[in-house]
């Protein structure tokens, strides 16, 4: 788990500095392109052509690996108060309860995912500025859900064979 | 069963699976599918996962959140909260209570850059919890300026909470931004007040340090001016009109990276630790977000929003009590949730009314992310007071609480300031260009 944690963390983190560059190179066309008298002024594009859907298609490739990373390292935003309170047990058997409902949630949006990407595949739809198979875009969502719905089924093993610290 | 009683059930579900630590996104994205298919059948819920599932992170406004995040990230790992405590140290840590004043200072100053009241509480701590007990400050004060001073981080820009905001109510970022410089300065304001009070009453709980002489504030000042530089580019770009907040993040991001690969930061694992913290923060804000978008795609079929606005219309109150029952709520509520959970689910409800009674949406924003900060330092799940407790475990959470009453009363002030100066929050933005 820990492997698959780190390359995907890693990946996410690759992407995520390209939209960085793409945003970045954007600014520099535009503010070369509007420099009055520059040489090479009717060279350079204004901008990065379609610097827009490029920008989502690497933010939703960062926003679902991220996602699978935080199930896959077991983080999320949870709220203990009452859960403090309970018996070991009962608590045990909440985090399992959680593990499972977050597993259905997953696993029903990762099939989703499967059915709308290939209707965008069939459909032949395309990106708004530069035409890019809209189908791209759920390649990460397909692979995101889908790892967090593993990595939901991989606690709930650890919950069963007690190793996983989390439970 | 109606459907704003459906949707108010839903709610509650979504109460209920959270108190059993259910994830709060996947509470949020299952009571919402229930609640979906109880109204409209099972077999629509397909095109609603997987629409939200799509949207709810592909604007491209969204951006910003993991960019700013980067920014943050790096900055902390360049030693900024250091170098930021020893430059408002330098000139006022001689002044009674001046090192609690410099632990808000360097609060307020890392909540710009970063944007998480946590993160900033988590790395102000360390820095600056030792040296005010090796200088004889009361555990009371120490610890419960460093929790105030970290609830700055959610509303001096760049805000992760005004970014969801304005994505729910589509009011613009920048706007957001500029609006919430004033009431962030007020706050980091209020609070040195506070300490200076507190002071002036028992002296013990804070005395005075040494002075540092003029090489030693010039030289402190020459080590935080690349950050503060940045800052400013970032927040200055927005104001003026140069960047998108997108590209301004972008701008942030890449100048912390720059900062910290200069000062020879990202040696050993810390370049891999960073790009780890920076993908999970941001793996747990849109797992949050994903699970909203399909509880509010659930409320919207209800139409409790609207039965909400009607109930208010022809309820009689004036608007000011209806604002102030909002904001009486939102404090209850957050002393049992967190700051982002609350504004995703509660925000779609809420909005409609406050809009539909003329108050202005740019205001609004920022009076409800001053009152998730008390959220954060209110028992019992102020999570500012764990993070202090758990970093240090001579502090008990009942010294962090006492220590933190004080400030709370700031906060208290600041919101009815707030609420009776709205220009404080809206003149800003209305300079923009």
């Amino acid at each position: 788990m820990l492997r698959i944690t780190r390359w995907v963390t890693g990946v996410a983190f690759i992407v995520l500095c390209g939209m960085v560059v793409v945003t970045l190179a954007d600014i520099v066309l535009r503010l070369l392109s509007r420099m009055p008298g520059h040489p090479f002024a009717r060279l350079i594009p204004p901008a990065v052509p379609g610097v827009v859907d490029l920008v989502q298609l690497t933010l939703v490739t960062v926003a679902h690996l991220s996602v699978a990373a935080t199930f896959l390292v077991g983080t999320h935003v949870t709220v203990d108060v009452i859960a403090n309170l309970m018996p070991h047990k009962a608590r045990r058997l909440a985090r399992l309860f959680g593990w499972a409902v977050s597993f259905a949630f997953m696993a029903l949006c990762f099939v989703e995912a499967i059915v709308q990407g290939r209707g965008q595949y069939q459909d032949g739809i395309l990106s708004a500025t530069i035409s890019l198979p809209m189908w791209w875009y759920w390649i990460p969502v397909v692979i995101g859900t889908g790892l967090a719905a593993l990595a939901c089924l991989g606690h709930i093993a650890g919950w069963a064979a007690k190793t996983d610290r989390s439970l | 069963m109606s459907g704003p009683l459906i949707g108010l059930l839903g709610f509650a579900a979504t109460l209920a699976l959270i108190a059993v630590e259910v994830p709060v996104g996947i509470a949020m994205g299952v009571a919402g599918i229930a609640g979906y298919a109880l109204l409209n059948g099972f077999s629509s819920t397909g095109f609603i996962l997987g629409t939200a599932v799509f949207d709810a992170v592909s604007n491209y406004g969204l951006s910003v959140i993991p960019l700013f995040l980067m920014m943050g990230i790096f900055a902390a790992r360049c030693g900024l909260s250091t170098d930021l405590y020893a430059f408002v140290n330098a000139f006022v840590g001689h002044f009674r209570g001046g090192l609690a004043i410099a632990s808000i200072g360097a609060c307020a100053g890392f909540g710009a850059i970063c944007g998480s009241s946590l993160a900033t509480v988590a790395t102000i701590t360390p820095v600056a919890l030792p040296e005010m007990r090796r200088y004889g400050y009361d555990d009371r004060l120490a610890a419960g300026s460093i929790a105030a001073g970290g609830t700055l981080g959610i509303l001096i820009p760049p805000s992760i909470i005004l970014v969801v905001y304005s994505l729910l109510t589509q009011e613009s970022l920048g706007k957001l931004f500029v609006a919430a410089f004033l009431p962030g300065l007020l706050g980091t304001v209020l609070y040195a007040l506070g300490v200076v009070g507190q002071t002036y009453v028992d002296p013990k709980l804070g005395p005075a340090g040494p002075r540092a002489s003029w090489r030693e504030r010039g030289r402190v000042t020459l080590k935080v001016w690349p950050v503060l530089g940045l800052f400013g580019l970032v927040m200055g770009g927005i104001y003026l009109g140069w960047f998108s907040p997108t590209e301004a993040a972008a701008v942030g991001a890449a100048g912390a990276f720059v900062i910290a690969l200069v000062r020879g930061a990202l040696k050993g694992g810390v370049l891999g630790a960073a790009a780890q913290e920076t993908i999970e923060l941001s793996g747990t804000l849109f797992l949050v977000m994903i699970g909203a978008a399909v509880f509010n795609f659930f409320i919207e079929t209800t139409q409790l929003p609207q039965v909400l606005v009607q109930s208010v219309n022809s309820s009689g109150l004036p608007p000011l009590t209806v604002i102030l029952l909002i904001i009486g709520c939102y404090v209850v509520l957050g002393c049992f949730m967190d700051a982002l959970s609350m504004i995703l689910l509660t925000v779609p409800f809420v909005f409609p009314v406050v809009k539909a009674l003329g108050f202005d949406p740019l205001w609004f924003g920022i009076v409800i992310v001053t009152v998730t900060e008390i959220g954060l330092i209110t028992p019992p799940i102020g999570m500012n007071l764990f993070v202090i407790s758990g970093m240090d475990r001579a502090l008990t959470s009942g010294v962090v609480i006492k220590g933190v009453i004080p400030f709370i009363i700031c906060d208290l002030i600041r919101v009815v300031i707030l609420v009776a100066f709205p220009v404080l929050a809206t003149w800003l933005p209305s300079t923009m260009r």
